[in-house]
């Protein structure tokens, strides 16, 4: 966006400006100074609405596109298809929730949730509440965490797809889990520490690779489970998605741990939502069927990046 | 890809009711589309597919906020791969995108490609039949900008045209697809003003 003298509403210079900015706006978008004069002239005229030209852009890069015709990675396209299952179990989960204690922020102005063609914003769900449990979990480790939300804000949700991360072969994770550790290099690995007070004695770590959104979990001492009554379920706490007050942890699937001669349990596990930034990794006890969002009134152990060194 | 009516109800209506089979559907006919205008926007592999799972994750919150009375599936959703697409290439400062630019400005005529274009929505037939009407170097212009995702500056750079004339084709194809857009849907869109009035 080059500097531009700013017109007379009204004017035919305007008209023109207001249609340059409106095609710049469809083809490769406005910086912050084109979209404020945009703003400026679309208020003195009623011929042209935000984003008019945005309808014929996508029609014709349609035509375009369809000359260029090529199938989706098919580890790509099932990657989109695991994100829709959280999305939609969690918005159902919100749908769900709306007349019991939680109270979600419609702060969506009403001209934009009247614009069927214009993107929103990530719903928002008291993350606020969520995310202070993990700052405050990750500022003081070595004590009794706060509450992640309040357990009067019980949210009875169940995810329309849970998923359940699986932990059969454990001989063949842990060798797949080095193999792992050995060919990503970008991982992170980070130790658990206690969460719940029931968990003190557990120990071990979680390996992250950010390019493939995929990890695994070790645990020592974590104990078995019975499915049928309660099951381990992963979140992730993701910075990129806004900022930790904003945006509740991204769920990173159940599942459950049995007895093992030595004690050590390893858990692969894929967020199947894009993680940008990891923040931290939480694991919560929750109903065999798992929740969208967790109250956090049965913690167990969690990890975030080790103190910087010197 | 395709955009048409659905006797079954549409996809997206079904999405946003947790159908997963719909989910599936969804990807098999939008996802060729999404893919493509990626791969020509962003300046590597790895970046598109990055960015089309954003899209996606667009498209599937807001799915229940599709109406068929206002448009298709297919622009809809090309609606919002476009706008997260051109986000990015904002905040990556427009590197290049992975596109050989030169041959694509100077490449074949798109004319042929344009009446190749297969199965499309309503409104990119409209687009198409407006294309197809256009001189070659506006054609040019259209897709450098629209599908590549280059500024007027640099298909100027690249074509040899004065940024004057790109600027005028851009506004000028526009403007007359909107018109066609306007036309098939009786009107419903902002009453466009005669090509002469607004034309630069």
């Amino acid at each position: 966006m080059s500097d531009h003298t700013p017109q007379n509403p009204g004017s035919p210079e305007s008209a023109e400006r207001l249609l340059d900015l409106l095609v710049e706006q469809a083809s490769t978008g406005l910086d912050d100074r084109g979209q404020a004069e945009l703003d400026q002239l679309l208020a003195g005229q009623s011929d042209f609405a935000q984003d008019a030209f945005a309808d014929s852009a996508s029609a014709a890069a349609q035509v375009f596109a369809a000359t260029d015709a090529q199938p989706m990675p098919a580890h790509l396209r099932e990657r989109c298809i695991g994100s829709a299952r959280a999305i939609i179990g969690q918005q159902h989960a919100e749908t769900q929730s709306k007349p019991a204690t939680l109270k979600f922020e419609q702060s969506q102005p009403q001209a934009q949730a009247d614009a069927p063609f214009q993107a929103q914003a990530a719903p928002r769900s008291g993350g606020g509440w969520l995310a202070m449990g993990w700052l405050a979990a990750a500022a003081c480790l070595t004590v009794a965490v706060l509450g992640w939300m309040p357990s009067s804000r019980n949210v009875e949700v169940v995810p329309a797809e849970p998923w359940i991360n699986v932990t059969s072969n454990q001989p063949r994770l842990e060798s797949d889990r080095d193999l792992f550790i050995r060919t990503h290099a970008e991982v992170i690995v980070w130790e658990w520490s206690q969460w719940g007070d029931e968990y003190a004695g557990v120990t071990g770590d979680v390996v992250w690779d950010p390019e493939t959104n995929k990890g695994y979990m070790r645990f020592d001492n974590l104990p078995a489970n019975d499915p049928k009554v309660s099951r381990y379920q992963l979140w992730i706490v993701d910075q990129a998605r806004g900022t930790p007050l904003q945006v509740p942890p991204v769920d990173g699937g159940m599942f459950d741990v049995e007895a093992s001669e030595d004690g050590q349990w390893i858990v692969p596990f894929t967020a199947h939502l894009p993680v940008g930034e990891v923040f931290g990794f939480g694991v919560t006890v929750e109903g065999p069927d798992g929740v969208v969002v967790s109250d956090q009134t049965a913690k167990a152990v969690i990890a975030t990046a080790p103190p910087e060194q010197g | 890809m395709s955009g048409g009516a659905r006797q079954d109800g549409s996809v997206l209506e079904r999405v946003a009711m947790g159908d997963q089979a719909a989910v599936e559907q969804c990807m098999d006919e939008f996802g060729g589309l999404v893919w493509s205008l990626a791969r020509q926007m962003m300046p590597d592999v790895h970046t598109a597919e990055d960015a089309v799972q954003d899209i996606f994750i667009d498209v599937w919150k807001n799915a229940a906020r599709y109406d068929s009375s206002l448009g298709s599936e297919a622009t809809f959703i090309a609606t919002i791969a476009r706008r997260r697409l051109i986000d990015r290439l904002r905040k990556m400062g427009r590197r290049p995108s992975g596109v050989q630019l030169d041959d694509s400005a100077h490449g074949p005529a798109v004319a042929s490609a344009i009446d190749d274009a297969g199965n499309l929505s309503e409104e990119a037939q409209a687009a198409r039949e407006v294309l197809a009407e256009l001189g070659e170097a506006q054609q040019r212009v259209l897709q450098l900008s629209l599908f590549h995702g280059q500024t007027h500056e640099r298909i100027a750079d690249a074509t040899g045209l004065p940024l004057g004339t790109v600027k005028t084709h851009a506004r000028r194809g526009l403007i007359k697809i909107r018109e066609a857009l306007s036309k098939r849907k009786g009107g419903k869109q902002d009453a466009s003003r005669p090509s002469s009035e607004v034309s630069a």
